[in-house]
């Protein structure tokens, strides 16, 4: 471990620090919302032929 | 029909994950950095994934909820549902094209994981590290039939273990969005993460005062990829390798991400999803990536080595030539840890090549009704005369002009145009409403201009820096200027790089390593030459293999700007007939009154 100088030890930490976090927080994000999809009454998606018609619409 | 979703936002996060953790986390970014600045590599890096990385990812996941709303789940389809222009379809035909393309050489590669994976856990790289040192490498010649100089390169060992990839890729694409891919990746990424910790953790236990084989410690090399080195920072070409590689880590530029985000619905949300996949890449790639390659070569290697071999900024050579032997220094351990090493690059790979399987089906089973067991089988059949130039020509030929125009040169140009049509054409105002439309987490307006302007610049930036590339980079190039300039000379001549966009259509490349060849073999002839302790027989049996090796050379580089030539054409081919079956398609829509 001597072998790495205090400046790469800071940035490593840093950096590591800096990606877990943000990495952690949108998992977080994401796990404890309560939202959902795969519910089947929630799909209420246009099939092809009205998802065409609602493409002319928009 | 039944519309296909995805089962869980976990796993299409993990699936989206999956597609953009690929070979380069593991093999690139190590040596990137390393070659870079070490941990001053890291700025532009974060700035890049700030700038460029983040923004596109948002963009394509918002396009691709957009265009799955309105019935389109491939590129063609999604940039015309958004671009109007009947032309646009047909520019976002590349990202079926990349995906084609690009899978055709990338499940070779796959293949070659699977193997050394299954041939590390058989124990076949054991007792290797004293005895024969290159076995590795003579391993990758027996699995690619390589030899120097030779166009045809077959072997039936690679070619069944490329079949037994491809027939695993197209069940499980197959098999559906939640009981294929989605399946597939909620097992491999936490397999991959686990794999790559464990490797990690082992590899920073090396200790060379116990273990005789080491001659370093491995926070040596932990210490050349992050000890910073800020002068770097002042070099742009140092800010193009941190884009670049930000670029080609995230999967963007393909269509594969508009594909999976196509089977979202209306109020699902993109940002906070599109945020996950990124910030999971980037996880794999700084945490994970940077700490098993470099270290552990540094500690069997030594740090000069490591450097020489990573100069160019990649570690495949590394990662599969070297890492087996390295392994067999851990004794008992040793066919686990090529396991799993090899394991992870495969589920790595695999991830990433179901991804490219599925916008071509997508399409089919759109436009043409096919089944998705048809459209699988459909996409298995499309693959393969191109898999087949990939594995049976030296990898000189197929397999470097398609990663070079398919999986780099063309996801700039598809990024920077799916850029202008999402901030300028379909307007920044309305995208910005699409993307933040159920968005489960804030998004800064900054990133509104950053959308609309700098992402743009940058990657016009990335794609004008690959055309007009001189040689030998162009950081090399701009201090020759620098000095230049200081001491009042003339600039520099100006020379194409071999893997500049201009430099490759003019064979910059094969002229040089033709020259390199040759040099090679008068340097060996001459060595004979002088040779007195040959006899006389001797000298000239070894002379005549040379002149024979000569021949091979001066042929082989000869037909190759033919063979590459041929290649152009086959891409060329390729995608004029995917956009003839793009505008079959429409035609049939309208026909249909769907148009």
């Amino acid at each position: 471990m001597s072998e790495m100088t205090g400046q790469a030890w800071l940035f490593m930490l840093g950096v590591w620090a800096f990606v877990a976090v943000c990495t952690g927080y949108c998992f977080w994000k994401l796990l404890t919302s309560p939202r959902r999809f795969g519910d089947a009454e929630e799909d209420n998606a246009p099939t092809s032929s009205s998802s065409d018609s609602a493409e002319k619409r928009s | 029909m039944a519309k296909e979703r995805w089962a869980s936002r976990v796993g299409l996060v993990l699936a989206m994950a999956g597609n953009a953790v690929g070979l380069g986390n593991f093999l690139r970014f190590p040596a990137q950095a390393a070659k870079n600045g070490g941990g001053a590599f890291l700025i532009p890096y974060i700035v890049a994934f700030l700038l460029l990385g983040l923004p596109l990812m948002w963009v394509e996941w918002a396009m691709g909820r957009y265009g799955g709303q309105r019935g389109h789940h491939s590129a063609p389809g999604i940039f015309q549902s958004m671009g109007r222009s009947p032309m646009w379809k047909y520019f976002g035909t590349i990202g079926l094209w990349s995906c084609l393309i690009i899978a055709s050489y990338y499940l070779y590669i796959e293949s070659w994981c699977l193997a050394y994976a299954l041939w590390s856990i058989l124990g076949q790289f054991r007792n290797i590290a004293d005895v024969n040192p290159d076995y590795p490498s003579e391993f990758f010649e027996i699995l690619t039939g390589e030899t120097a100089n030779h166009l045809i390169a077959v072997s039936p060992w690679g070619m069944l273990i490329f079949a037994v990839c491809v027939t695993i890729n197209i069940y499980i694409l197959s098999r559906g969005l939640a009981r294929g891919i989605e399946l597939v990746a909620k097992v491999g990424m936490p397999l991959l993460i686990l794999f790559a910790a464990i490797l990690a953790i082992r590899g920073l236990l090396i200790d060379p005062a116990t273990d005789p084989a080491a001659k370093e410690s491995p926070f040596k090399g932990l210490n050349f990829v992050w000890n910073p080195n800020f002068e770097s920072l002042a070099d742009p070409a140092v800010w193009l390798a941190a884009a670049g590689q930000i670029f080609f880590t995230l999967s963007i530029g393909m269509g594969s991400i508009h594909c999976y985000a196509s089977y979202l619905r209306e109020k699902d949300d993109v940002v906070l999803t599109g945020a996950t996949t990124a910030w999971t890449n980037e996880f794999c790639e700084i945490i994970l990536g940077g700490t098993i390659l470099i270290p552990i070569a540094t500690a069997y290697l030594t740090l000069d080595v490591v450097q020489a071999k990573t100069a160019s900024g990649s570690g495949f050579g590394l990662g599969f030539m070297v890492f087996p032997t390295l392994f067999d220094r851990w004794g008992w351990f040793a066919p686990a840890a090529g396991f799993l090493w090899f394991g992870l690059l495969f589920f790595a790979a695999i991830t990433s090549s179901l991804a490219m399987g599925q916008p071509v089906m997508a399409f089919l089973q759109q436009e043409f009704g096919f089944r998705r067991d048809r459209s699988a089988f459909a996409f298995g059949l499309m693959l393969l005369p191109l898999a087949l130039c990939v594995a049976t020509l030296t990898s000189k030929t197929f397999s470097d002009e398609f990663d070079y125009w398919a999986g780099t040169v063309m996801l700039v140009v598809f990024a920077l145009g799916e850029i202008i049509l999402f901030a300028w054409v379909f307007g920044m105002e309305k995208g910005w409403e699409e993307l933040k439309s159920g968005a489960e987490m804030w998004v800064p307006k900054a990133f509104f201009y950053v959308m609309k302007y700098v992402t743009p610049v940058f990657l016009l930036a990335i794609l004008l820096a690959y055309v007009f590339k001189p040689a030998p980079d162009w950081g090399a190039y701009l201090h020759q200027v620098r000095q230049s300039l200081g001491n009042g000379e003339a600039l520099p001549a100006w020379q194409w790089a071999d893997d500049g966009m201009i430099g490759k259509l003019l064979h910059v490349d094969v002229s040089r390593e033709r020259e390199a060849a040759l040099a090679k073999n008068a340097e060996a002839r001459d060595k004979v030459l002088h040779n007195r302790t040959l006899s006389p027989e001797e000298q000239a049996e070894q002379l005549n293999k040379l002149d024979q090796q000569r021949e091979e050379i001066e042929r082989f580089w000869s037909r190759l700007p033919i063979w590459r030539n041929i290649d152009r054409l086959v891409m060329i081919g390729v995608y004029l007939g995917l956009c003839f079956l793009v505008f079959t398609a429409w035609s049939k829509r309208r026909v249909e009154g769907r148009a």
